[in-house]
């Protein structure tokens, strides 16, 4: 099971990208995407501060564009 | 298995490129495909307004404080073979500064302080009862500030292609910790879609103390980290993003100080491998709400070379009265304990072993809840916003979080 999972998230992701290259959102339609609250991670100082709670108080980070651990003296 | 995702990615690569290259010939003003195509020509050229050389375009100010109560194995302020505390409180003042330099560089520095109790608990001290206050492995551990400087700056290659550098210095006792990184964002498809790829190197340096607070030299733990993203604008109220991040991790990784139950009442020292390698694939949905909010959806696995592996999801929904901003969450997270964690260790036995509470397999919850109020400010679009947010986090192995936090900031 986990040697065949990254071959299924290797097929999504370029399943994602497929998808991704036929969807067109024109310029004049996007007055929701640019609103704050579309923000996907939010306040920057609030989300760096849960970050630093989740990666210091369990084994598991990353995926978010950020190290997995190092940078504190916790791990 | 190869051939099919090689197909897939060349047909995206395809369907990436087409829109592209349709958007050129409807005459959009550059092509990274196509450079040398020929302009429609503009019958009202625009008129060039040049960037000033320095401007602030937000500041923000936030202050949390967590409180934190469980108990851990790892932990020696509690009897000697039984679970100790893992009570600590930190005081965490952070401020944030973004500012344009000319028209292509975007320059963002936040500068964080934690105040920690309790950050090395003395081993020396173990058999007291649970819930003696914790000593530390030195004195300044008792209270131990931690300051971290972070700087980010973007610089627009074109229209299509940022290119950034990031740098932070990290110092708390007994710890410093240096980090460099490079990241690269380019837009396709009129900016629909948006790859992101990143590099990160950080080095920390710190001291060694055994487990009765004695030192002895410095020790190094290196982390790199690669990361690949994706973010597409899937409908005019849709944007999904994908993400996958490695990280190596060497050295000694541990921060020394933690112990472990022997089975004839003692405590020995924690061992655990000297690399780490840690994957992490997520997804994320945002979708606007009619009624002026949004939903916010995201899910994490997690695996590494260490045997844990994770699953995170979570859920958000904001919702705008007015000029006032709510907001709940949740979140969820399940992990297995990594393969040589445990709670009580054979004093003879070799090998790796941990009783550390993070590393062990548990279930996570935390609920949020939080407010914005943003205050417009003059005629020129100035507005600054107050914010307070609360958490409770708890784990199913007996340890909780709770964090509040309040934030004041102002943007162009």
């Amino acid at each position: 099971m986990r040697r065949r999972l990254p071959r299924v998230l290797l097929a999504a992701l370029a399943a994602a990208l497929l998808w991704s290259g036929c969807a067109m959102v024109p310029q004049n339609r996007r007055k929701h995407l640019g609103d704050p609250m579309m923000s996907p991670d939010g306040d920057a100082l609030l989300t760096a501060g849960r970050r630093k709670l989740y990666t210091s108080r369990e084994s598991a980070g990353g995926g978010d564009a950020a190290p997995a651990g190092g940078g504190c003296g916790c791990q | 298995m190869r051939l099919p995702v090689a197909a897939a990615t060349a047909a995206a690569l395809i369907c990436v490129v087409a829109p592209a290259a349709r958007a050129t010939a409807v005459g959009a003003p550059f092509s990274p495909f196509f450079p040398g195509a020929p302009a429609a020509p503009d019958p009202d050229p625009p008129v060039i307004v040049f960037a000033p050389a320095y401007q602030i375009q937000s500041v923000a100010a936030r202050f949390t404080y967590f409180d934190q109560d469980g108990l851990g194995y790892q932990s020696a302020a509690g009897p000697a073979a039984g679970p100790g505390s893992e009570r600590a409180t930190i005081a965490e003042p952070q401020s944030e500064v973004v500012a344009t330099l000319g028209d292509r560089l975007v320059e963002r520095v936040t500068v964080s302080v934690d105040v920690v109790t309790a950050a090395s608990p003395d081993h020396r001290l173990y058999g007291l009862p649970v819930g003696t206050p914790v000593d530390a492995v030195s004195g300044p551990s008792r209270i131990n500030e931690a300051e971290e400087i972070d700087s980010d700056s973007t610089y627009a290659w074109d229209r299509t292609t940022n290119l950034g550098f990031h740098a932070n210095y990290h110092l708390e006792e007994p710890l410093e910790s240096w980090g460099l990184g490079t990241f690269l964002t380019h837009s396709f498809a009129d900016d629909n879609t948006v790859l992101a790829a990143s590099l990160y190197q950080l080095v920390d340096w710190f001291d060694n103390f055994n487990l009765a607070g004695k030192r002895f030299g410095r020790d190094v733990r290196s982390t790199t980290n690669f990361n690949l993203g994706i973010t597409q604008l899937l409908t005019p109220t849709t944007i999904v993003l994908g993400g996958y991040g490695f990280t190596a991790q060497g050295g000694t990784l541990t921060n020394t100080w933690n112990s472990v139950p022997f089975s004839d009442g003692t405590r020995g020292t924690e061992v655990v491998p000297r690399e780490r390698l840690r994957h992490a694939f997520s997804g994320r949905l945002v979708q606007w709400l009619p009624w002026q909010g949004a939903l916010k959806l995201g899910y994490r696995f997690y695996a590494d070379s260490w045997g844990s592996v994770a699953h995170t999801a979570d859920a958000a929904v904001s919702q705008r009265l007015g000029q006032l901003t709510l907001d709940i969450g949740g979140r969820y997270h399940r992990q297995s304990a990594v393969d040589f964690f445990g709670i009580v260790f054979d004093p003879a036995g070799a090998g790796y072993r941990t009783a550390d509470s993070d590393l062990a397999g548990f279930t996570a919850y935390a609920l949020s809840a939080g407010a914005r109020w943003d205050q417009p400010v003059g005629h020129r679009g100035h507005q600054i916003y107050f914010a307070a947010t609360g958490e409770h986090y708890w784990r199913t192995n007996n340890l909780h979080v709770d964090f509040v936090s309040g934030a004041v900031g102002w943007r162009q």
